[in-house]
């Protein structure tokens, strides 16, 4: 399994352009000395990082080396854990780049939110984050990378869909509901659905032929 | 004890199935696996490595089903280079150290040393040659007792194809390591091959040792007149044209005794092929 994670690593390591996601970070951090962000480049980070464990799917249909893993002495288990960790190794990625940039903000004294608040934005990201790869890894397993993106967008367009309902709802539910409770569930949901969709990949990866 | 045994291997697809594939690979021996494209050489391989679900069928490997420990002891070539090409051979090299545990990285690197591999390159600046001789490297450098390699050579040139060659060669020297080769160049067969397994439509035709193979079989020549006078149980396979036939048989010796009007020569592989996919039509 470590071969398989470093695999991935060192692939999506080497193809994507470092010096981009550095001048990309730069800029963010001087953006966050003179003006107060909001935080939504730190998060694009976050997501940025999540997106990348999928793109080591399209790199394992272009070379074939879904096959290759398949003949590899490793089991089905291992392979599909090891790419949930490469995509929790990027998500991990994401929240230290995005932590650096809040920092820079609360230093220079432009971030607006108390801290309390910008740690529980960055949980409800990396929580979204988690929730999205965990719908997302059974479907790429299941698609590939070229379909599962239409998927996903399909998955877009379906969530803000029913996030417009439930908005026009709002009044029924505000004053009940909490920023807290709503980051508690979202949680739970995350916590219970991982072994789920860990079961799933692994059950669509075994009956997959290379 | 045996490297490899298959037993009523099939399989179906639309439009094409393998039907009861049944071989076995002794210890120390390269045994070529031959057949037109879509004869069901990948299949098989594929069958063996477990990257397809057979329908039917029982496959061995070291007398024990397929499993984790097992494929420690296999090295897999394809007929395309399956890693990354944003990679290096150094990194290559980092993954399966991690991944068998045989792995030598001296033994790969010299491999690579010796086939002219940049450790330092990326693999996308490979020619198609360099990327195959990589695929063999990595796959011998865990000491497998068992090798399958699916169309290893096709783009090497002959200088590097003979080096490869010799490297199988050197491989199954003592007795304890075992090569299955699938191709379409007959000619690397004719050079290493212990045994010739012939694939058509999914059906061995022929499962042969390579000696006995070029010493029986036959090709019985003559004009289309003559053909009738063929049993057409002598022959496994013809290929016709307006002024001659040529029909593939075995007992040549006899054979050349029982039609002493017609010409009979000895063959190779490529020829018996041919001949098996023209077809019986006399």
């Amino acid at each position: 399994m470590k071969g398989l994670i470093k695999y991935d690593l060192m692939q999506i390591g080497c193809g994507l352009k470092g010096g981009f996601f550095a001048v990309y970070i730069l800029f963010m951090a001087v953006l966050n000395i003179f003006s107060d962000t909001g935080n939504m480049f730190s998060y694009i980070i976050i997501l940025l990082g999540a997106m990348m464990g999928i793109s080591a799917f399209s790199y394992e249909e272009t070379y074939r080396w879904n096959r290759y893993t398949a003949a590899l002495p490793v089991s089905t288990r291992q392979i599909v854990l090891a790419r949930y960790l490469v995509v929790g190794i990027f998500i991990l990625g994401g929240i230290a780049a995005s932590l650096l940039l809040g920092a820079v903000s609360v230093i220079a004294g432009t971030m607006s939110l108390t801290v309390t608040e910008w740690m529980l934005e960055m949980v409800q990201c990396v929580l979204i984050c988690m929730l999205y790869q965990e719908i997302m890894l059974p479907i790429m397993y299941r698609f590939g990378a070229e379909r599962g993106r239409i998927v996903m967008m399909l998955l877009f367009i379906l969530l803000f869909a029913a996030l417009y309902v439930l908005s026009t709802f709002t009044h029924l539910w505000q004053q009940a509901v909490t920023i807290y409770s709503v980051t508690l569930v979202l949680g739970a949901v995350v916590i219970l659905l991982l072994p789920v969709s860990i079961g799933l990949s692994v059950r669509i990866r075994t009956e997959k032929e290379f | 004890m045996n490297a490899l045994e298959i037993k009523g291997l099939c399989k179906r697809y639309s439009g094409f199935s393998l039907e009861d594939v049944s071989f076995t690979l002794p210890m120390g021996t390269i045994t070529g696996l031959v057949g037109r494209n879509g004869a069901g050489k990948t299949t098989t391989l594929k069958s063996i490595l477990g990257t397809i679900h057979p329908d039917s069928g029982e496959i061995q490997i070291f007398g024990k089903p397929r499993s984790r420990e097992v494929m420690q002891e296999v090295g897999i070539v394809y007929d395309e280079c399956c890693f990354s090409e944003v990679l290096t051979l150094r990194q290559i090299n980092s993954v399966l150290s991690s991944v068998y545990h045989n792995w030598s990285s001296d033994l790969f690197y010299g491999m690579c040393e010796r086939y002219g591999l940049p450790g330092n390159k990326k693999i996308k600046t490979f020619s198609r040659g360099m990327k195959q001789k990589l695929s063999i490297a990595a796959a011998m450098a865990h000491s497998p007792k068992l090798l399958l390699l699916d169309e290893p050579t096709g783009g090497l040139d002959p200088v590097a194809r003979n080096e490869i060659l010799d490297d199988l060669w050197e491989f199954i020297e003592d007795g304890m390591h075992t090569v299955l080769l699938s191709t379409h160049i007959t000619t690397d067969l004719d050079r290493i091959a212990d045994r010739i397994i012939i694939l058509s439509g999914g059906r061995i035709q022929i499962d042969e040792n390579k000696d006995t193979l070029l010493e029986d079989y036959g090709i019985l020549k003559g004009s289309p007149e003559q053909l009738s006078m063929v049993d057409k149980s002598d022959i496994l396979g013809l290929r016709k044209s307006t002024y001659f036939f040529e029909a593939l048989c075995k007992e040549r010796v006899q054979m050349a005794k029982k039609y002493p009007a017609l010409t009979c020569d000895r063959t190779d592989i490529e020829q018996m092929l041919v001949l098996m996919e023209g077809g019986a039509e006399g």
